[in-house]
């Protein structure tokens, strides 16, 4: 007998819009993991972050029904993780929330280079555990996005929306400033 | 025995399955976010219309005035032309333009794309449609209705339109004498005399009975025009 396929998310999300609950367990185990290590390493902190991802998963079933199965289901839970921490900063003012944002007012060229990032991705992810206090929001959140969480710059475009071109560019400021912090030959 | 993360990760499923279960969280209905699609469409087209509107005015207001003329006078006339532009209309303009930039935020095309380009593409289509409208007599008609009376007090958008601005250098009215080197005009500020450019003969292109659009400044009670063009 051949072995069953697993369902995809998307095809899950479309079972939770029809009724059936127990198959919205299956999406929290798929991504509780995940999201509580983007609010770990996006908060700097551990406390709450459980209450904040469990908050996260409830908002997804309250607003199952608006989730379009032909997009994607980790970008659009991505998204209302993205919204319940920012929330989160702005209750507590962990840090300042940029309300205008030149990045997104003018256009970008944006090149995504996966083979680089497959490179990078040790280093990276070992000196931004390290350095991850001393980036600002934004650029920490995005970093996470794309070391951590492996998405595209489309799928990060979508869940922090903004213009694909202004994630890149974004990424590359990020980069540059966490070579400023460290020490020369880190990078 | 089961990893500690792993009863962790278990007792947060199970917290909200049980919450699902026992009602305490509930799915919103397909109609709820229905609703607010439809709500959101519906601003969006209110924003669009009296952003439509809001051109097809300035752009009628700007001709009807006769200010348009302004500039085929040389730099004077743009110089004029900029300093009675209803600069306070162009920035309502703007702030309903940046407001349908943040709604637009809400569909992919709006974030996926630069802000500039959703502005400029807004600001564009809004100038495009308003002359598209402008080819019709609808300001004609509401002015017309204004000046008969039939439209409310409150339609002061079209009190002061036809009227001549309160600066100095621009003048309209109806000619009733013409000579070779000037000619007189009767309008709101009553009769006042004109010099054209020198080696000009108003007669070749004026008679009594034109309405004429002025500008020019005014230097021992007569107006030095330097810029005349008929209105009829």
């Amino acid at each position: 007998m051949a072995p069953a396929i697993p369902l995809s998310d998307e095809q899950l999300g479309l079972l939770v819009q029809q009724g059936d609950t127990e198959k919205f367990g299956l999406l929290v185990d798929r991504y509780q993991k995940k999201l509580l290590r983007y609010g770990r390493k996006f908060l700097l902190s551990t406390e709450n972050i459980e209450d904040l991802v469990q908050d996260t998963f409830i908002k997804t079933y309250q607003n199952i029904q608006s989730f379009d199965s032909k997009q994607k289901f980790s970008s659009w839970i991505y998204r209302i993780a993205h919204n319940t921490f920012i929330n989160a900063i702005k209750r507590k003012s962990l840090n300042p929330i940029y309300l205008l944002n030149l990045d997104t007012f003018i256009p970008h060229l944006a090149y995504e280079d996966t083979a680089a990032r497959e490179r990078e991705q040790k280093e990276i992810k070992a000196v931004l555990d390290s350095s991850m206090d001393q980036l600002s929001a934004h650029y920490r959140e995005i970093l996470v996005l794309y070391y951590y969480e492996e998405l595209s710059y489309k799928e990060i475009a979508d869940i922090l929306r903004l213009p694909v071109g202004t994630v890149g560019i974004r990424l590359k400021r990020a980069r540059q400033q966490l070579q400023k912090l460290l020490p020369k030959d880190s990078l | 025995m089961k990893p500690e993360h792993s009863t962790q990760a278990e007792q947060m499923k199970d917290e909200i399955l049980a919450k699902i279960e026992a009602g305490e969280v509930t799915m919103k209905s397909k109609l709820h976010f229905g609703m607010r699609w439809a709500l959101l469409i519906t601003t969006i087209l209110a924003i669009c219309i009296i952003a439509i509107c809001l051109v097809t005015y300035i752009l009628f207001s700007l001709h009807v005035s006769g200010r348009f003329m302004l500039l085929g006078f040389g730099a004077k006339g743009w110089r004029t032309f900029f300093h009675l532009f209803p600069w306070h209309l162009f920035l309502l303009e703007f702030l309903l333009i940046l407001i349908l930039g943040g709604v637009l935020k809400h569909f992919r095309f709006g974030y996926r794309h630069p802000a500039l380009y959703i502005i400029l593409a807004t600001i564009g289509l809004s100038i495009s449609i308003g002359m598209g409208i402008n080819h019709f007599p609808f300001h004609d008609r509401l002015l017309q209705q204004y000046e008969q009376g039939k439209l409310p007090a409150g339609a002061k958008l079209y009190e002061k339109i036809r009227v001549p601005t309160e600066r100095p250098d621009i003048f309209q009215g109806t000619i009733i004498n013409v000579n070779d080197d000037n000619f007189t005009i009767a309008g709101p500020r009553g009769p006042q005399n004109v010099e054209v450019p020198r080696n000009v003969n108003p007669g070749e292109f004026l008679s009594i009975g034109d309405k004429v659009f002025v500008a020019g400044e005014i230097t021992n009670g007569h107006i030095r025009a330097y810029g005349i063009r008929k209105l009829n």
